[in-house]
């Protein structure tokens, strides 16, 4: 009876080891999943912490790209996609370069999706939302590459304003939003005061969802007020053969200035033709340009003009040297259309302009007719006085710069015509006393030409933030 | 017959078989019990450790965040200059006004120093600030207030409330015999005695050098980058070995606004 009793109760306990096991395990199971947890929650932090640091760094790499492919050396140059030669990008318009994924869309002026990047930080920055303006897209250099780039999504390419930097610029109490702001050389203004300054956002969007915006805010590191078509630092004389005016050209959007601006007298012999705005002529004036600094700035950018290709050479003998070019090409000029009165209506093909640094006295052209005219596109500077003889035409676009004295002459016989189209800037005098041509020679002040010379140069970076969302 | 079979199965274990088998399991929960152990000690250390990691990796980038975003916005952003408060001279703001950086009491500048810096900017669109970290024993604060036109930072930033515990036990500046203890476990971290928290590279023509040794161009107003180190220590020692335990963090803090 005992026997069958302790039977019994070993039959009751028959399952005990597999509930112990099992408890076991459960215990252990619980230590193991609180260790789990616990580095899991390291994990996030230190997730977290780089994610941020991802997103900032990649959208840094979005404004570098922006920045860069405004400079015309870039191989990925934004060219007229941002803003007419050297001209400027209006405030209604706005560009962008995309750079999703392989089959991700991008879409930022879409306002009513939200998984395809909408731009809602234009709309808060402008007062008026990206769907109120044309919006131009491009690719970035890193979409469709084998290897992914950075992860940015979008960058931004717009106009500053007052309102959109939030700052008040011309300090009147007042933010403006419907004036684009331009940087001359030291400080913003909304006067149209030197170049464009340019805003640039950049959007970076990692798959775990965290966002950051960075924004630029750039401007061409050395930009130029053009206040007349000629302006230099004494006297000028102009001949009849000379027209000269301040109206800029109609392809450019840049305010009209003075024709002829000297420190001296200015001459207008003859029947020489000189307009512009607010006046056609402002002897006396004041030179504002810092010639030598502007020169040493743009010192590592240029080409001594000597070099192979130019047809300008060293005049063996010459002391000090002294250079010459009798069908010189400095830059390949743009083609233009022409307009009745020699202003150019339209760029069909926008050349390519460079910089050249003549070292001494400079003589382009020869007084030979035939052959070719002496061209060019950019900025030409000159340490010393220029002397172009216009026998077989003239014609250059861009800013040319003399520390020295400006002569024209030419062979009386020509009936060549000349075009300057920019501006020329002089530390001395403008001499162009030729009369009776059977040609003529057009000086037109166009700071877009003169803004596009500078485009070879890096964008400065005006200011830098993070803006918080 | 039945009752013979029943009687065999339910024989039980000898004294012997019962000693061994209750010895091989103290052995094994022992051996099991002292990793517990030991795991456990682990734990809570690399815990601490991670703690302290932490908090001084969310400083840094803070700090770093704030270096990078200091300066705006910048003059040029204004046709004439308007109130002094309204925009930042500079990207980190000095005391004295015109001071020349150095390290290891050298230099002129209470502020920017090895374990003293104010910067200026405004980072959230609300007003240009003076943000200011300052070590203070083994505490680093951090203060910001509004920029006062012409006002001194380091006496803004000094008034009551506004400087606040940012990250503890930070051991830069521990005292000397602390570091020497340090010197013993660590002896790459603290190759000369106090480390700085700061160190602020000038632009030169040739790029950037330390602006100790920037000559003409050690000035506040030309502090390209500031390289931040924090050494921060565990609130306990380690558990197992009881010794210090230290975690060391670089970073660099890049500054884009232009200084005018």
């Amino acid at each position: 009876m005992k026997r069958i009793h302790t039977t019994r109760g070993r039959k009751s306990e028959a399952g005990i080891a597999l509930l112990v096991a099992i408890f076991t395990l459960l215990l252990i199971s619980v230590a193991a999943i609180s260790l789990v947890v616990g580095s899991g929650t390291e994990s996030s932090l230190a997730g977290n912490y780089r994610t941020s640091a991802s997103a900032y760094y990649a959208a840094a790499a979005g404004l570098e790209e922006g920045r860069g492919r405004l400079m015309s050396q870039n191989p990925n140059y934004f060219n007229n996609f941002v803003a007419p030669q050297g001209g400027v990008l209006p405030l209604t318009q706005v560009r962008y370069v995309l750079n999703g994924l392989q089959g991700e869309v991008v879409a930022p002026a879409n306002l009513s999706s939200t998984t395809t990047y909408p731009d809602v930080q234009y709309g808060s920055a402008f007062g008026v939302p990206i769907t109120g303006r044309t919006v131009q897209t491009t690719t970035s250099i890193f979409s469709g590459g084998a290897v992914p780039g950075p992860a940015y999504k979008w960058v931004r390419i717009s106009a500053a304003t007052e309102q959109s930097i939030n700052t008040d610029v011309n300090n009147d109490n007042a933010l403006d939003n419907a004036t684009p702001l331009f940087y001359d050389g030291s400080n913003l203004n909304l006067t149209s005061n030197g170049m464009q300054a340019l805003e640039i956002t950049s959007l970076a969007s990692l798959p775990d969802g965290s966002q950051k915006i960075l924004q630029y805010v750039v401007a061409p590191a050395t930009p130029i007020t053009i206040d007349a078509a000629i302006h230099t630092k004494t006297g000028a004389v102009l001949g009849d053969a000379l027209n000269v005016t301040g109206y800029v050209d109609p392809v450019c959007s840049r305010p009209d200035t003075y024709g002829v601006k000297a420190g001296a007298a200015i001459s207008v012999p003859g029947s020489g033709n000189v307009t512009g705005s607010p006046g056609d002529i402002q002897p006396n004036a004041p030179f504002p340009y810092n010639l030598p600094a502007l020169i040493s700035s743009l010192q590592g950018s240029t080409t001594k003009i000597d070099v192979p290709g130019t047809g300008v050479t060293p005049v063996s003998g010459s002391t000090p040297v002294t250079y010459s070019g009798p069908h010189a090409t400095l830059g390949v000029a743009p083609t233009v259309t022409y307009g009745g009165s020699g202003a150019i209506t339209a760029v069909t093909a926008p050349g390519t302009p460079a910089m050249y640094i003549s070292p001494g006295d400079l003589t382009l052209g020869v007084p030979t007719i035939g052959g070719a005219a002496p061209s060019g596109q950019g900025v030409l500077i000159v340490q010393g006085n220029l002397t172009i003889d216009i026998s077989n035409g003239f014609n250059y676009f861009g800013l040319i710069l003399v520390t020295g004295n400006l002569f024209m002459t030419a062979n009386p016989n020509t009936t060549a015509t000349s075009n300057i189209h920019g501006a020329i800037i002089g530390s001395g005098s403008f001499t162009s006393n030729l009369t009776n041509l059977g040609g003529s020679i057009f000086v037109h002040q166009n700071a877009c030409m003169v803004n596009s010379a500078f485009s070879g140069l890096p964008l400065s970076i005006l200011s830098f933030r993070e803006i918080r969302q | 017959m039945t009752r013979e079979h029943t009687c065999r199965n339910q024989l039980g274990f000898t004294l012997i078989e019962m000693m061994v088998a209750v010895a091989i399991f103290v052995i094994i929960c022992g051996a099991i019990f002292g990793l517990l152990g030991f795991t456990q000690k682990r734990y809570q250390t690399e815990t601490q450790v991670l703690g302290a990691f932490q908090e001084a990796r969310l400083g840094l980038d803070q700090i770093v965040r704030d270096v990078n975003d200091a300066g705006y916005p910048p003059l040029n952003h204004f046709t004439t200059a308007p109130a002094a408060n309204l925009y930042a001279n500079g990207p980190i703001a000095p005391s004295p006004a015109a001071c020349l950086i150095g390290t290891a009491g050298g230099g002129t500048c209470t502020t920017p120093s090895d374990f003293d810096v104010i910067f200026e900017g405004d980072v959230d669109g609300t007003g240009v600030k003076w943000t200011r970290y300052q070590l203070q024993g083994t505490t680093l604060l951090r203060g910001v207030v509004n920029k006062v036109a012409g006002g001194d930072p380091v006496a803004a930033t000094n008034a009551a409330g506004v400087m606040l515990p940012y990250v503890q036990n930070v051991m830069n500046n521990a005292p000397a015999a602390q570091i020497a203890q340090f010197q013993a476990i660590y002896p790459n971290m603290f190759p000369i005695g106090p480390v700085p928290i700061f160190q602020y590279s000038c632009d030169i023509s040739a790029g950037t050098a330390l602006c100790q040794n920037a000559g003409a161009n050690n000035s506040p107003a030309n502090v390209r980058d500031v390289e931040v180190t924090l050494i921060v220590m565990t609130p306990q020692r380690d558990a197992e070995t009881k010794q210090l335990r230290l975690v060391e963090l670089n970073g660099r803090g890049h500054r884009i606004n232009p200084n005018k």
